[in-house]
């Protein structure tokens, strides 16, 4: 089916309200979780993510970009302006870098490679930002560590939405938006 | 972008070449990260930068412990020295990420409170700026 004229009826915006709370639940969930762990500082589970590849699969592009954009304007209202400039970064550069290998029809792209990729361009967008606020290259130290953090959190991700597929494709069928 | 292609099944979980080479990959990152280089001689030396711009050095192999360097601003944070380390203390900023990061001491380590713009970073004497810097 191609991709028609998005109407925004009242289901979607529903669906798209309800994706967003989970979103941020998991991510208030993870920083609870990260403040007691063992992880070096900047490093994150990103199973916000799993929501924001939801509707990049299920959805489109434009209401995974809006959940992103929502994202990073909560983080603003709670934590800040720097916050909400980090959670944009990451958000827009990971959605982009998605987008593209999704769109790719030279070689179909698996979903781990996806959500790895995915991750990974989120930390990068992220330290991108913070090099610009900072003003100063050698904040890419972390560089392999936020790498390594993105494969194996792309990982960790990618196995719960596969884990989660069941209920994606339920709500799929039932609202029938795509 | 098509239908939601779970669906039609053309797009799969992932294939045994990517795990070989992810897992090279990943093995890779760990060698560089544990077995970069790190300009040891000489002392260490912190330099703390506000607003991109170099703001004081502290020679940390020889600053007397409990030594307390506010930086004023906008947002005010302390840096306490202890052991030949440094760490921010009683920080202004809502997150608290650059208490988080505790007390760093090796070249190349970092610290920063972005909402604050502040960032302190471990260098030596004998280099001041991590090689990977350069």
């Amino acid at each position: 089916m191609a991709k028609m004229e998005q109407q925004y009826t009242a289901e979607r915006v529903s669906l798209l309200g309800v994706l967003l709370g989970v979103a941020l639940v998991l991510s208030f969930l993870e920083n609870t979780m990260i403040a007691t762990s063992f992880l070096p500082p900047g490093v994150k589970f990103g199973l916000a993510n799993v929501i924001v590849m939801y509707c990049l699969f299920f959805m489109g592009i434009r209401d995974a970009i809006t959940i992103g954009l929502l994202k990073a304007l909560f983080v603003f209202l709670m934590r800040g302006a720097v916050g909400g400039m980090l959670s944009l970064a990451g958000s827009l550069f990971s959605i982009g870098i998605m987008s593209v290998l999704l769109m790719l029809s030279v070689r179909r792209v698996s979903y781990l490679v996806i959500s790895i990729c995915g991750a990974v361009a989120h930390n990068l967008g992220q330290m991108l930002m913070v090099v610009f606020i900072m003003g100063n290259n050698a904040y890419f130290y972390y560089l392999p560590v936020l790498l390594l953090s993105g494969i194996v959190m792309g990982t960790v991700t990618a196995l719960i939405m596969r884990g989660a597929m069941p209920v994606f494709q339920y709500i799929y069928k039932k609202t029938k938006l795509s | 972008m098509k239908k939601a292609d779970c669906f039609t099944g053309k797009r799969g979980f992932t294939s045994r070449k990517e795990l070989f080479l992810f897992g090279l990959v990943i093995l890779a990152l760990l060698a560089i990260i544990f077995f970069f280089p790190r300009e040891k001689t000489g002392d260490i030396i912190a330099t703390v930068y506000y607003r991109s711009e170099e703001y004081t050095k502290i020679n940390l192999s020889q600053a007397k412990d409990g030594t307390i360097l506010k930086i004023p601003g906008d947002l005010p944070v302390k840096l306490k020295v202890k052991n030949h380390h440094i760490r921010f203390v009683d920080a202004q900023c809502p997150d608290k990420i650059c208490e988080q990061y505790g007390y760093i001491g090796s070249p190349g380590e970092q610290a920063v409170c972005l909402p604050a713009k502040v960032g302190i970073i471990i260098g030596s004497d004998a280099s001041d700026v991590d090689m990977m810097a350069k």
